[in-house]
């Protein structure tokens, strides 16, 4: 009988040792050996010998490595107690959840030293659920492709509703507030609000000011002092520049933001700067002014909307559909799914028998010809 | 050609009349036009999924005069599935039909 016949059930066997019990395996084989032999003898004609029959019966059964790696999907599998199909499943949503964590950062994975403690453990979530779904494919013996496909496009689907529920949100603004922490937020919206409405009144009189005054001895403290200004306003100004530190000290003036305002729910309001010369400040307060008035008129409004809806919320109120953030989810779900598709594959190349086709061998190559 | 999730139903639809061992059922399969997608090899597998939920029977004949076979037969269980299987799919040639049937009617109706 040909050598390739021979060659192919060795490969068989040993692509099936160790990952089925051996007494099924052999079973497979002597299966498999039986199905060949049968389908050579069918094959042989005057004008094709054994040579050629066994190629071509080995052709139509399937390389070895398909045929194993579809018994290994058909058998059963377990990890831990749990098909390893379930542990694929439960660690896609873990890492589609850290992915999409803080609605829509990847401080989940990557800002493992960020600003709160969650990020961390987060990061460390999602890796572990990426290094769970790595072990699941092994255990399983097959890939989870469809399952994690499947996964993230009903993630994808169903965060629409999900977010729409669970982000309290208001049209034209980029935050929203988690329903966990409305009690929280709504008492830090409305207090912005308090700020926005004395750094509105502030800036007014700021311009009015710096257009009638000469020199700095003509301001009112207020407007050369930040500390001071801030404690009116409640707004100050972001953390120093560490460039500034060569500057020589001296009076510092309050100006308005030059790139506009920022608000966040969470508090914090940053709307003012500061220079180290009058004239300089001087041309802050007229060019930055009227742009600062209008900013904070525009995230007034959407504070003021915000507040609204929170405290319908607070209501009962259950949805609040902002298609910027679900787009937002939407799209950043999905393009998780490469990764998850990516570390998928690589986990299946480390377990599944790779093509060891005869052609690299020349001796049963030339056995075919 | 049958769908990839029927080729259990295939499978127990050759061996509902005889006894076979498995490169007759895949010839037979085959000659129907099922399981194109499939190779030969790959059909084994769910012969053996199906020995294992007990839908089928397998045991290996010596004195075949050929080759050593692995012989499948249908249990009362595999019987039982082939007839659920049989009646979805009488039941959804027969809507098929009918939803044409309808739809050429019409079809004809407004050419006249």
């Amino acid at each position: 009988m040909s050598r390739l016949i021979d060659w192919y059930v060795v490969e068989l066997r040993l692509l099936l040792n160790g990952k089925l019990p051996p007494d099924r395996a052999d079973e497979i084989v002597k299966e498999a050996e039986s199905h060949l032999r049968e389908s050579v003898q069918n094959r042989m004609t005057p004008a094709v010998d054994e040579g050629a029959a066994s190629k071509a019966a080995i052709e139509a059964y399937g390389r070895p490595e398909r045929i194993a790696a579809a018994f290994f999907q058909k058998s059963p599998r377990s990890m831990l107690g749990l098909n390893p199909v379930w542990w694929a499943s439960i660690c896609g949503l873990i890492a589609i959840w850290c992915w999409n964590f803080e609605l829509m950062s990847f401080r989940g994975y990557f800002d493992i030293l960020g600003d709160t403690w969650q990020n961390g453990v987060v990061g460390i979530a999602g890796l572990a659920a990426l290094g769970f779904l790595v072990a699941a494919v092994r255990a399983g013996l097959r890939s989870y492709r469809l399952t994690l496909t499947g996964l993230t496009v009903g993630a994808a689907a169903l965060s629409i509703p999900l977010m729409s529920f669970w982000m309290v949100t208001a049209p034209g603004n980029w935050q929203g507030i988690s329903r966990l922490h409305l009690s929280r937020d709504i008492a830090n919206v409305a207090r912005t609000v308090a700020k926005m409405d004395a750094s509105y009144s502030f800036i007014e009189r700021g311009i009015n000011a710096y257009t009638a005054a000469k020199s700095s001895a003509d301001l009112p403290p207020d407007l050369r002092d930040p500390e001071l200004a801030a404690s009116e306003v409640g707004a100050l100004p972001p953390p120093p520049d560490p460039r500034s530190e060569n500057v020589a000290p001296g009076e510092k003036f309050v100006i308005p933001g030059q790139y506009g305002v920022m608000a966040l729910v969470d508090g914090r309001f940053y709307a003012f700067h500061t220079a180290e010369r009058f004239e300089e400040a001087k041309k802050a307060w007229l060019e930055a002014g009227p742009k600062s008035m209008t900013a904070l008129a525009g995230q007034r409004a959407d504070f003021g909307a915000l507040l609204q809806n929170a405290r319908a919320a607070q209501k009962r109120k259950l949805f609040f559909f902002e298609p910027r953030l679900c787009k937002q989810v939407l799209v950043q779900t999905v393009a998780l799914l490469p990764l998850l598709l990516l570390v998928d594959w690589i986990a299946t190349l480390t377990v599944l028998p790779r093509r060891r086709w005869p052609s690299k061998r020349p001796e049963l190559a030339r056995a075919t010809r | 050609m049958a769908f990839r999730g029927d080729i259990k139903a295939l499978i127990l639809g050759t061996l509902q009349s005889e006894s076979l061992h498995g490169y007759e059922i895949v010839r037979r399969i085959r000659e129907t036009g099922g399981a194109r997608r499939l190779s030969e090899g790959q059909v084994y597998p769910y012969l053996h999924q199906l020995e294992g939920v007990g839908m089928v029977t397998a045991e290996w004949l010596t004195d075949t005069g050929v080759a050593l076979r692995r012989v499948y037969k249908l249990t009362p269980e595999g019987r039982a599935e082939l007839t659920r299987h049989r009646a979805f799919w009488e039941k959804l040639v027969a809507r098929l039909c009918s939803a044409l049937g309808t739809g050429l009617k019409t079809l004809e109706g407004s050419h006249v």
